[in-house]
């Protein structure tokens, strides 16, 4: 075996160790969570019973304005968005912001800044564990929700592979968003009217009620070029009606958000590290 | 429960509210974020619903002004359980870790004892902001502000009382907190839908099983046209639950096991 391919596969094996351990994090987040199935149950009851509302809503809206299409979007379109929206963003819950707060209130985050892992991926594979489990159980039972309400939609194998992209880098910005929010717990005391605002943010403007292509114009404009309409609803649009120039343009407004929150991230912890005092006890 | 008891405990509840408020105001600056940072998220709320009947029209007589006067009414009496009963929350936790016992020893009745222990402080900013709404949503007249006041109250009683019933529930069921947390959000949730929504099976269940109806569509329903029929029906279900709470809490209470965590409460 050459040098080349020696130094080559010691790279590897020691990529593979350092993902290895955020594996072992993802994993015992995931154990953790499936231990308590009855409240994930719980939990998708609840997204059942906030389907059969919407659908209920849409149909006697539709049915007063007597349309069957409302900006492309029929019932059925609008249900099904709704439900993976509402379905993702019910999953990334409780708040990472919450948990970095109690940290660092409590002054348990010297426990995590000195081991050999990065602070953010440890929290970052924290959530994508818990979020495997909360969310199969979402998703399955607002499959069989929309399924029973409104009865299927047409989903192509492409509005499929490129939903799942557009969902894979809509939860890293959900987290990057929870995570500076967390690390604002440096310097202010409450987080929490923060976590709120956010929230309602995500609400409002994340298309969890309302899809944003059913927003009046101007709306609409501003709504798919700000982060929360790019968490999960950008995904969910993708899914139930794909549309080429309009993932190249939310991948894109995604990707800028991302750089612009993972800078912001990574300069308030390097910045907050240095606030911590930590007593003994 | 005698009048005069009554009275004496609502007195009580009073006092020991201004207390935990103002020991909370002693952080000013942590009070005054929690309250308007809870306003603008309520408003937030409504905002979505300013789109939306912007873009569609009234469904069957349901537009922005009565979606302002639901969600008036809702947080207010949401407001006042936060406000002044807001331990009724963590009667679920307080069984689970073997926390009732502090309760069990104090001299008044247990479940007001621990439905008084704690405040939410950022209800404050709900109650305000329900009363706001209510003054902007074109419902606003004299003769409404008493039945506002007087539904927001009679609705308060029936959301703790369902809250009391599903938290006792633990004694039975054991592990039952994030299931008593899922039926609060619903049961808070469902209260902030245009109510001309529910129809068929769902109205039922929003009757019965979840009963978020008397919480929003039969207060706002009473303000918007009075009569004494709706209202008897919400005095009657808040009669049937508050004994149904007492029955379930107090029975459950004669199962509950102590247990070994040694604690000293000041």
């Amino acid at each position: 075996m050459d040098n080349l391919a020696i130094n080559e596969r010691n790279f590897l094996v020691k990529y593979y160790f350092r993902f290895l351990k955020y594996f072992e994090i993802l994993k015992i987040s995931f154990l953790t969570d499936t231990t308590y199935l009855s409240s994930n149950f719980t939990s998708g009851l609840v997204v059942f019973f906030r389907i059969w509302i919407f659908t209920q809503l849409y149909q006697i809206t539709y049915a007063t304005i007597n349309k069957t299409t409302v900006s492309g979007f029929t019932i059925p379109m609008v249900i099904w968005s709704l439900m993976i929206v509402q379905s993702m963003a019910s999953s990334t819950r409780p708040s990472i912001a919450r948990k970095i707060q109690d940290e660092i209130k409590e002054g348990t985050i010297d426990l995590k800044i000195c081991r050999p892992y990065s602070f953010m991926f440890f929290y970052y594979f924290e959530l994508i564990g818990r979020f495997i489990s909360s969310a199969t159980v979402n998703l399955l039972v607002g499959f069989i929700a929309v399924l029973i309400l409104v009865g299927p939609i047409k989903i192509t194998i492409a509005s499929l592979i490129f939903g799942l992209i557009l969902l894979i880098f809509g939860i890293f910005l959900d987290f990057l968003t929870q995570y500076i929010i967390g690390l604002l717990s440096f310097w202010i005391e409450d987080i929490q009217p923060i976590i709120w605002i956010y929230g309602k943010g995500v609400f409002i403007l994340g298309g969890m009620i309302f899809p944003i292509a059913l927003f009046p114009e101007s709306f609409q404009k501003v709504a798919e070029f700000l982060p929360f309409s790019q968490l999960f609803y950008s995904a969910s649009r993708t899914f139930v009606s794909f549309d080429y120039n309009l993932f190249v343009k939310y991948l894109l407004t995604q990707i800028v958000w991302i750089i612009i929150f993972y800078a912001l991230a990574a300069f308030m912890y390097r910045k907050g590290v240095r606030n911590v005092n930590i007593n003994g006890g | 429960m005698s009048i005069s008891m009554a009275v004496k405990y609502l007195k009580l509840t009073w006092l020991v509210q201004k207390i935990n408020i103002m020991s909370a105001m002693e952080y000013r600056l942590s009070f005054l974020y929690q309250v308007f940072g809870m306003i603008i998220n309520n408003t937030g709320l409504m905002f979505v619903w300013y789109i939306f009947f912007k873009k569609f029209p009234e469904i069957n007589g349901w537009g922005f002004h009565e979606t302002m006067l639901l969600y008036g009414v809702s947080t207010m009496s949401f407001a006042l359980v936060w406000i002044f009963l807001f331990g009724s929350l963590w009667i679920s936790s307080y069984i689970v870790k073997g926390q009732l016992d502090n309760y069990l020893l104090q001299p008044k009745n247990v479940l007001w004892s621990i439905s008084v222990s704690r405040t939410d402080i950022s209800a404050v900013g709900d109650f305000s902001f329900g009363i706001i709404v209510f003054i902007v949503s074109g419902y606003f007249t004299l003769g409404n502000i008493f039945i506002f006041l007087l539904v927001g109250i009679i609705s308060a009683i029936i959301f703790y009382n369902l809250i009391v019933i599903v938290q006792s529930l633990t004694f039975w069921f054991g592990n039952f907190e994030s299931v008593a947390e899922d039926f609060t959000n619903a049961l808070l949730g469902f209260t902030l839908y245009p109510q001309t929504v529910y129809r068929g099976a769902l109205q039922i269940i929003m009757y019965t099983i979840i009963p978020a109806a008397y919480i929003s569509l039969v207060p706002v329903r009473l303000i918007k046209n009075f009569n004494f029929l709706d209202l008897f029906l919400m005095i009657a279900v808040a009669i049937i639950t508050f004994i149904i709470a007492n029955l379930v809490f107090f029975k459950g209470l004669k199962r509950y096991e102590s247990g070994n965590l040694i604690n000293v409460k000041m």
